[in-house]
């Protein structure tokens, strides 16, 4: 749909924009409400596929809750900020569009309580941000980024699905809330454990989680307000949302909690080394949110209530300042051009409203006293402080803290602030409200959120409580407090600010060791294993498909070989084969020694002529033994068939001949691979036609042609009376048939004689 | 059984068609150049005929004709409505393809119809011999329609091809029977399968002969290693008898393999079922990763075609009612997404180009946003994407299949659908991100693209409401 209504020859105005706009708002308002109003939690369901149990099942609790709040919210932010940063552009009728599509396609999947509801929704998120990232579709790095985000989420998709069949026929039920209750009392069985690798890849793919981590930086080809919405602040977290959903079910599986603590943990500390690596501010904020995710997804895995606060905390603080400084990030690029930060410095004086949107939102990213993000910090301490944490755990977690505020003070300091090496940005300009309100307004929630924590308090509490029902008792501590936490943040704070200081210098060093890396890294895996997969495609094609019909007969008749070959030995015990009783008469013994003799010659020959004359003779062997063997009449037919077969493929072959084509094969004489394809044949048929005719015969025709054919059509000779009494109907037909093909014959031997002619010209 | 006109009526929809095609067969021999779209017409006409008679003559009830040779039930209703409705997309598709190609004679219909008259006969054969004239009367029109443009050495050596391993298909699918009925003493259905369950049969031969009977539907299925014909037909056949012949006729597969293997052979389902699964592995792997490397799109889908097949017999060999349903809940909307992808090359073809590499999708959705949108459509169903109808049909044999205790084979099959995503994906890829190379508008005439977005929509549609079909798929195992 959403290409059909673009429009290709401008943007859109300003009803337009404010309808597309009040999307979002809308659902923020229902959401808010109907939160205000009605006890969690809510559920319907309607029935969709009865005969699977599929309902459309949807239940929103503190954590759906809590994600559509973000999803709304920030989408409003979005859609406004779309509407100022592409004014004009010929695609934001499409954007729209898409944008709206994917609002719900995320509201359906925070809210699905079935599986296989869940799902689509799932898939569908990915489908349509390949479309939103590759919106600039003109750019060649755009349209790769977008087929190598759908390429991993679309993968990690499939596989999720098989994992959800599998848990659900495990649990028998595909209920989301039920398998949570029903799965702690299950046996570790294979399946269930093959179910739950399957959905942490899943999962682990859509929060970009090491190994598949590198597909969300390279995805900041798209629009800012879609790197805003989609890579940040909703859709990459719905693999932490899983997570969380299931963990109350998988938690105590050694499997998922190590799996999400180690996973988590080496994507949150190598996450934010690669920042280190980038000049693209953009870029710098997506490796911070690939930390982010790895962050969320460890305090997913770690066992206690702290942990399940943080979790809650974390996703709406994330989404608080991220989201902004997406927008600062596209701000600057709108006004300066770029986005490499050696270009950039001193845009304070340029652009102010987009650098106090800056500062706020990167004091809740650094974790300042006073900001959202202090809690964060805070909750996280408390969390780690449970004491089943492992050292890597706390040291990435170290990490991650220390680069988030280096990060923080590129973005909102250094670029703001330092005077740059290189000015470029003497051209620098503000842009409008639509840019600059958005980025504020979210920033300055999220301050309000870290000034008086217990606004957020009832919804963390909702969350946490969805996630670990005895945890809503700690969510009820959250408060602003500067306790013994204050310190070890002030050392945090401390060696973030070192980072930043040493920026370019750290960063020159990690170039280079990461251009090593690099080459055995991941992405470089995937590319190498993408491009294995249409070379092998290649190879196999040249092999098999060789477009020659000889061969395509020799793989159907070897397969039919083997397929023999494996019944008779499967078989083999119990086989009964035909006792030898006497030798047969003369007759027999003759017809088969013509056989033998045609099929050999008809080996050794090279010429088509005589070749086909050799095969001739097999066809009149056959019909000797069938006159020896007591069918006459079949003999008659088979000598009629194979002379006139004989006869006409002689003629062509001796019209052809006139013309100089074909005389004979060009084929070598010994050919191994086929004269064992011919004997095995020839093998497996004869032992199939020995065991065949040795078991019991069903003589019910025989006996009833014997008894009825004198007292039914007065004749002695069974053959005879069937062919001219039972069937008569038959060989009338038979006859018929036999004339017609005469007709047919008319025309094409007229067709033939002047060819001749011509040929003899020729 | 005494004959008289409305003991006849189960088979009113087969002796419609056959009075139908013969009549315009007549009709069209004294119709000019100008007037031939009558031809069109009323070949559309029948098919629409046939589907009304069909159901007319529906019921839940299980009707017997003609000595126990043909039966009409409640399986061959949903499968022949069908099928009938899929021929009417094909028909409809063709149409402009062979105006264009300049190639639209009576006869192209004429054999379109008795086609789809064998396959019908195929659906409601209760006999060995039916089974085999349905599937001959099929066989030989489709050689003669692969053939049609004369003027190809292409369509020539595929027609070629196509008739050497077919009537070699026939040979070893007759063989098998002749070793069944050696067995049993029977040729219908019903006894046959009376006398195997009794335990009376030679049980060596009976397996011999199954691995006849199973080698002659793979080659009719297009199952590796019996798929060899599958590429080079697709290729060289004009696209709009490719999209007939990779269409309706899976439809008509799955007909004949659950009248040889379920009707008649369902006792041996532990031997069919082995040879099944080795098939469809097969199957699935070759057919999805080979397709990456086609760059004609005509062999991708042909390719593709051969994974779906793996995937049809993954829900037969589950040999459970469930099974069955979800392999024809597949074979059905397979055959529609089929229809419409090739459809939508067809419409790419004109005057003196005939589209059928991967390059001519570029750009398409510059060129056509709402045939661009079609095509996403028919190509994420392929792909297996929600809320498109192939999602379903793939959960539902992944759910037959896992129900029966065959993990492992339900993680192949997602495994090789992953793969499998990469090409639909590009291709996708091609219509919305590439420049268009050919530049020339779009023009079709009204009734194709009235077709086309049915075609796509029911993509959605039916993915959006699955349950209608599925329970009529299911109704119709359940009696």
């Amino acid at each position: 749909m959403a290409a059909v209504t673009e429009d290709r020859r401008g943007g859109l105005g300003w009803v337009e924009r404010g309808l597309f706009t009040a999307l979002p708002t809308l659902a923020l308002g229902l959401v808010v409400w109907k939160l205000a109003l009605l006890e969690l939690p809510l559920s319907v369901s309607w029935s969709w596929v009865p005969a699977l149990g599929i309902d459309l099942a949807f239940r929103v609790d503190g954590l759906s809750a809590l994600m559509l709040l973000m999803i709304t919210g920030v989408g409003t932010a979005v859609f406004v900020y779309a509407g100022g940063y592409l004014a004009g552009h010929p695609g934001l009728r499409r954007l729209y569009v898409l944008l709206s599509l994917f609002m719900l396609a995320m509201i359906g999947c925070v809210t699905a309580d079935h599986l296989v509801v869940l799902f689509m929704f799932w898939e569908a998120t990915s489908v349509l941000s390949f479309l939103l990232v590759g919106f600039d579709h003109e750019r060649t790095d755009s349209r790769k980024s977008a087929q190598q985000a759908l390429m991993i989420t679309g993968t990690g998709g499939l596989a999720l699905l098989g994992g959800f069949i599998m848990l659900g026929q495990a649990s028998g039920t595909y209920v989301i809330s039920e398998i949570v209750d029903v799965l702690p009392s299950l046996a570790a069985t294979p399946e269930l454990t093959a179910a739950l690798v399957l959905i942490l890849i899943g999962a682990f793919t859509k929060s970009a989680q090491f190994p598949f981590h590198f597909w969300l930086p390279n995805a900041m080809a798209a629009p800012t307000p879609v790197s805003a919405y989609l890579h940040s602040a909703t859709m990459v977290k719905l693999g932490v949302y899983l997570l969380a959903r299931l963990d109350p079910g998988f938690g105590e599986w050694p499997l998922w909690e190590w799996g999400l603590k180690g996973a988590g943990s080496i994507t949150a500390a190598w996450g934010m080394v690669l920042a280190l690596r980038e000049r693209d501010l953009k870029r710098i904020l997506a490796w911070s949110t690939v930390a982010t995710l790895g962050t969320l997804v460890t305090l997913v895995g770690l066992r206690g209530e702290g942990a399940t606060v943080a979790v809650g905390t974390l996703l709406l603080a994330h989404a608080l300042y991220k989201a902004p400084l997406f927008f600062v990030a596209g701000n600057i690029d709108h006004g300066t051009g770029t986005r490499v930060i050696d270009h950039l410095g001193n845009l304070r004086h340029a652009m102010p409203w987009t650098a106090a949107a800056a500062l706020l939102a990167g004091a809740s990213m650094a974790g300042m006293p006073l900001s959202f993000g202090y809690v964060v910090k805070d909750v996280i301490l408390e969390a780690k402080s449970a004491g089943d944490v492992f050292a890597f755990a706390k040291a990435a977690n170290t990490v991650f803290g220390a680069v988030a505020v280096a990060v923080a003070g590129v973005a909102a300091v250094r670029v703001f602030w330092r005077h740059p090496g290189v000015n470029e940005t003497c051209e620098a300009h503000e842009g409008g409200p639509a840019l600059v309100a958005p980025p504020l307004l979210l920033a300055l929630a999220g301050i309000t959120l870290g000034t008086f924590p217990f606004f957020a308090q009832e919804l963390i509490a909702g969350a946490t409580g969805a996630m670990t029902p005895d945890a809503e008792a700690v969510a009820f501590s959250l408060a602003l407090e500067f306790g013994p936490a204050l310190l070890s943040l002030l050392a945090t704070f401390a060696v973030g600010v070192v980072v930043y200081l040493l920026w370019d210098p750290l960063h020159a060093r990690f170039e280079r060791a990461a251009r090593r890396v690099g080459r055995i890294g991941m992405a470089a895996q995937f590319e190498r294993a993408l491009s294995w997969i249409p070379r092998s495609a290649a190879a196999s094609t040249r092999a098999l498909q060789t477009g020659r019909l000889p061969a395509y007969v020799a793989l159907a008749a070897g397969t039919i070989v083997i397929a023999l070959a494996a019944a008779l030995v499967a078989d083999w015990p119990s086989l009964y084969w035909p006792s030898a009783d006497g030798w047969p008469g003369g007759g027999p013994v003759g017809a088969c020694a013509l056989i033998v003799f045609g099929a050999v010659a008809a080996v050794l020959q090279r010429d088509r002529l005589v070749l086909l004359l050799a095969a001739g003779l097999v066809g009149y062997g056959s019909g000797l033994l069938f006159l020896f063997t007591g069918a006459p009449d079949v003999a008659y037919t088979q000598f009629t068939v194979e002379t006139v077969f004989v006869i006409v493929v002689a003629s062509v072959l001796l019209a052809l001949n006139r013309q100089h084509r074909a005389a004979g094969l060009a084929e070598p004489l010994w050919r191994p691979g086929a004269f064992m394809l011919a004997v095995g044949f020839g093998a497996a048929v004869t032992a199939l036609l020995l065991v065949a005719t040795a078991g019991s015969f069903d003589t019910a025709l025989s006996q009833f042609f014997a008894e009825r054919s004198v007292p039914d059509a007065y004749g002695r000779n069974v053959v005879n009376v069937i062919l001219v009494d039972f069937r008569a109907l038959d060989t009338l037909g038979e006859i018929t048939v036999v004339l017609l093909s005469l007709i047919a014959a008319v025309p094409l031997l007229q067709a033939l004689r002047p060819a001749r002619d011509k040929g003899d010209g020729a | 059984m005494e004959y008289n006109l409305a003991s006849l009526q189960p088979a009113l929809p087969e002796i419609f068609l056959l009075s139908a095609a013969c009549l315009i067969l007549v009709i069209d021999l004294f119709l000019t150049e100008r007037t031939r779209l009558l031809t069109y017409g009323l070949s559309l006409a029948a098919l629409a005929g046939a589907v009304a008679l069909t159901l007319y003559a529906a019921g839940p009830e299980r009707e017997i004709l003609f000595h126990g040779s043909f039966v009409r039930d409640p399986m061959s209703d949903v499968l022949k409505i069908g099928l009938l409705l899929i021929s009417l997309f094909a028909f409809v598709y063709a149409k402009d393809y062979l105006i264009e190609l300049d190639i639209l004679r009576g006869e192209y219909y004429v054999l379109g119809l008795f086609g789809v008259l064998g396959m019908l006969v195929m659906i409601s054969a209760n006999s060995f011999l039916t089974v085999y004239l349905g599937l001959e009367l099929l066989a030989l029109c489709l050689y003669a329609l692969v053939a049609f443009h004369r003027d190809s050495g292409a369509g020539a050596e595929a027609a070629m091809k196509y008739f050497v391993l077919g009537a070699l298909a026939s040979g070893m699918l007759l063989y098998g029977i002749s070793m069944v009925y050696g067995a049993t003493g029977q040729l219908t259905f019903p006894e046959v399968a009376g006398v195997i369950a009794g335990g009376d049969a030679d049980q060596t031969v009976l397996v011999f002969g199954l691995v006849f009977i199973v080698v002659g539907v793979s080659f009719k299925f297009g199952a590796v290693p019996f798929h060899m014909w599958v590429p080079d037909v697709y290729q060289g056949a004009p696209t709009s008898v490719t999209l007939f012949l990779g269409s309706a006729p899976k439809i008509a597969a799955f007909a004949l393999t659950m009248r040889l293997l379920v009707d008649g052979m369902g006792s041996l389902v532990e031997q069919w079922q082995n040879m099944l699964i080795i098939l469809a592995v097969l199957s699935m792997a070759l057919g999805n990763v080979v397709a990456i490397a086609q760059s004609n799109v005509k062999r991708m889908l042909a390719y593709s075609t051969i994974s779906h097949v793996g995937f049809i017999f993954l829900g037969l060999l589950a040999g459970t009612d469930k099974g069955y349903t979800a392999a024809m809940f597949y074979a059905i909307t397979y055959a529609l997404t089929a229809a419409g992808g090739f459809g939508v090359i067809t419409m790419l073809c004109r005057k003196g180009f005939d589209a059928e590499n991967l390059h001519d999708l570029k750009g398409l959705n510059d060129r056509s946003p709402w045939l661009a949108f079609m095509m996403l459509l028919i190509m994420f169903s392929m792909a297996g994407v929600p809320p498109t109808v192939g999602f379903f049909a793939k959960l539902f044999v992944l759910d037959a299949v896992i129900s029966v205790d065959m993990v492992w084979l339900a993680l192949v099959a997602v495994f090789f659908s992953i793969i499998g995503a990469f090409y639909y994906i590009r291709a996708v890829k091609m219509m919305y991100f590439d420049k268009p190379i050919d530049t020339a508008p779009l023009a079709a005439s009204m009734d194709t693209q009235v077709m086309m977005s049915i075609n796509g929509l029911a993509m959605l549609g039916f993915g959006l409401f699955p349950a209608a079909l599925l329970g009529t798929c299911r109704a119709a195992f359940s009696g």
